[in-house]
């Protein structure tokens, strides 16, 4: 089959590799319809992120046919068309019933769990396509894509809805859902969110869609504040104006109720790569690599929330702990909990209370995603979401 | 029952920090400085052979070198025992059967890690943990001529209950899955005795013959294997606790040629074996998914195999 492997920094290329097989009992063969390109993607791509081989297959946004299932798998058979959450989820363990399935225990293999263990004290679980700390599960880039513990993670799409409805279950839909519903959001409440790539748009629709009086985003691409006024959200665009000034003003001084720092490690660069290099020569990260969190920790009231979507890998010097004390705040973040909200989000997609179309820019072919990669890369203003065919 | 002596010793050799621990109790100042500098002959070079396989590059390598010493943080904090058998000890041992004192037999499954860990001991272990021979009362196997035994082991929490968990490694169930590093187990008709073909380093093989020496059904299981050079003594434990059974998991490890083995180990060069207490870990891991999960989770794709374009 044809699928995107990763080569090396800024290196992906479109290889032709064996098809996956069956597994284990409960693995089922994907032929993969739609698959998009995540910001997260790009760490991948910069090679800030260790654990990576050359030749793996990336990609963990993905949705397609089932093709063949293992002798373990109950709900699905060959013919459903489903869509695949990225986290990989075994039902089973505590964190699984506790509905924490980004937490879950069993779905990274013993190898690659001792890189968690030692850089976090846990082992992380198994995600598609994202390198050997959370499994080298291959990933959704490519025509056909092996999903362990079928019968957990990959949700049934009715007919009636296009891939590209849907397709955003896989990731960013939920983790923007998941982000709101760490802000524990009131009805007259103001929410801020750092970041208008796809998961902080997400943030900002989950947040109105749960009843915030005011949602502000937070941005410097004119294209992406755009689409946040589209849904509804005032924007600060942080190359004009003063951001703590703007808040203030808008919030007569109190600050906002909760604030989502959906820009993470991504913006400056502070990836695990840099981790290491801190962990091996106890080097200072750069302060301003923290800086959407630092902001965002100094704006938001009082006694108010903070939700942190954004991907972060390692240490972070100037940490305002004082801050987060002294104010009484609340930090909640985490993987996103996919398969806890798949059900519910898609009976909002069918009720036409979530549309996500809206953020797709770019239509490409599989064959294209070195193209798309660079793109995605360079042109953040204009490149928004790419969704590729295989 | 544990004061510095022994676990800070043990520290010590595990980050490869060099020179005594301040903290260290004054039985321990000579053997942590006596490991300290040990450590200093290897410590450049990646600690275990297994990630320097999973990961490809000089670099990446180094990570995983990384990784594993910091593993011993996320030991400690997850609970998991590491012991330096020097005095005895074993950390958190309040709770937990000791195997001072004791004969030990043989389980099944259990008996396929100890096993494995023991042979991987052999490759890597003589390197730097052989002990001096100061050693409490309670310790077993004084031979004073000979390096002090290391007991080593981990722990984990399954959702079973402690009699299922007994059954699947009273009757050596699926333990090649769990326990990579072993090729076959082969219960005789006495199946409290069993014999194992070890997968060592370099393609080699090794026997052992293992021997439970105490079984109690639901709780227990104790275990004497013999054999070169992975002979050890081990024993598995099951307890109820309020989120599943707490699995534990010790084994003691002769170095096999007593600090003189260890000492031309290292100079003989890299390693080629993996820490025991790591094979350990892996494989309560491994047992743990297949109970709950029914399977153990392997990403190992064929795409490797790949004809690049």
């Amino acid at each position: 089959m044809k699928a995107l492997a990763w080569h090396g920094k800024q290196d992906v290329r479109v290889d032709t590799v064996p098809d996956p097989r069956l597994l284990n009992p409960r693995d089922a063969i994907l032929r993969v319809t739609s698959t998009a390109i995540c910001g997260s993607d790009l760490h991948l791509y910069d090679g800030v992120i260790p654990g990576m081989r050359p030749g793996d297959i990336l990609g963990h946004e993905f949705m397609g046919v089932v093709e063949e299932v293992g002798p373990g798998v109950e709900r699905l058979k060959p013919g459903d068309r489903v869509v695949v959450p990225f986290v990989i989820a075994c039902g089973a363990c505590f964190f699984c019933r506790e509905e924490q399935y980004s937490c879950c225990d069993n779905s990274n293999p013993a190898e690659t769990q001792e890189i968690g263990e030692a850089l976090y004290g846990a082992g992380m679980a198994g995600i598609f396509g994202y390198s050997h700390i959370t499994g080298g599960y291959a990933g959704g880039q490519a025509e056909y894509a092996r999903v362990p513990f079928a019968d957990v993670g990959p949700l049934k799409v009715p007919d009636g809805l296009s891939d590209e409805q849907v397709l955003f279950l896989s990731d960013i839909l939920p983790t923007g859902w998941m982000a709101a519903e760490n802000c524990d959001i009131g009805p007259r409440d103001t929410v801020a969110v750092w970041g208008a790539g796809p998961v902080g748009l997400f943030s900002a629709q989950s947040a109105l869609l749960m009843g915030a009086a005011r949602v502000i985003v937070i941005d410097h691409h004119p294209g992406r504040l755009q689409l946040a006024r589209d849904l509804g959200a005032l924007t600060i665009n942080f190359r004009e104006e003063d951001v703590l000034v703007a808040l203030d003003e808008l919030t007569g001084g109190l600050g906002p109720d909760a604030g989502i720092d959906a820009v993470g490690m991504e913006s400056h660069g502070m990836g695990i790569g840099n981790l290491v290099d801190h962990v091996r020569t106890t080097l200072k990260l750069s302060t301003e690599r923290l800086g959407a969190f630092r902001q965002m920790v100094t704006a938001v009231r009082k006694g108010g929330r903070l939700s942190v979507p954004g991907v972060y890998g390692g240490y972070a010097d100037s940490f305002p702990l004082g801050a987060v004390m002294q104010k009484g705040l609340t930090l909640r973040t985490g993987q996103t909990h996919v398969q806890k909200y798949l059900p519910m989000l898609l009976e909002l997609i069918e009720a036409g209370r979530i549309d996500t179309t809206f953020l797709i820019s770019h239509r490409m072919p599989l064959s294209a995603a070195p193209r798309a990669y660079d793109m995605f890369r360079n042109q953040q203003d204009k490149v928004r979401k790419v969704v590729l065919t295989p | 029952m544990m004061t510095g002596t022994g676990i800070e010793g043990s520290e010590i050799e595990k980050t490869g920090a060099a020179g005594p621990n301040p903290a260290a109790g004054p039985a321990a100042a000579v053997p942590a400085a006596q490991i300290g500098s040990d450590d200093d002959t290897t410590s450049p070079q990646p600690r275990e052979g297994e990630f320097g396989t999973e990961f490809g590059t000089e670099d990446e390598i180094g990570i995983a070198d990384q990784a594993s010493r910091g593993a011993t943080i996320g030991d400690q904090k997850s609970g998991e025992t590491v012991v330096d058998a020097a005095p005895g000890a074993v950390r958190q041992s309040d709770s937990r059967p000791s195997l001072n004192g004791k004969a030990r037999p043989g389980g099944a499954m259990v008996t396929v890690l100890a096993l494995a860990a023991g042979a991987a001991a052999f490759a890597y272990g003589a390197r730097s943990r052989a002990r001096p021979a100061h050693r409490s009362s309670a310790s077993i196997d004084p031979v004073a001529s000979r390096a002090a035994p290391e007991i080593t082991g981990a722990s984990t929490m399954i959702a079973a209950s402690p009699a299922e968990l007994y059954r699947r490694w009273r009757n050596y169930e699926r333990f090649e899955d769990v326990l990579p590093e072993v090729e076959r187990v082969a219960p005789r008709d006495d199946d409290r005795i069993s014999d194992w073909t070890l997968r060592g380093p370099a393609g080699t093989r090794h026997q052992l013959v293992s021997r439970i020496v105490e079984d109690e059904p639901g709780k227990r299981i104790a275990w004497e294997a013999t054999g070169s050079p992975a002979a050890h003594k081990g024993e598995i434990s099951f307890e109820k606790q309020p989120r599943g059974t707490l699995v534990r998991l010790q084994m003691e490890l002769d170095p096999p040629l007593g600090r003189v083995g260890a000492t031309a180990s290292r100079l003989l060069g890299k390693p080629t074996g993996s820490d025991p207490r790591q094979v350990a870990r892996k494989a309560l891991k491994r047992m743990k998914q297949l109970v709950e999960t029914g399977e153990i989770a392997r990403s190992t794709a064929d795409h490797r195999s790949v004809k690049w374009q």
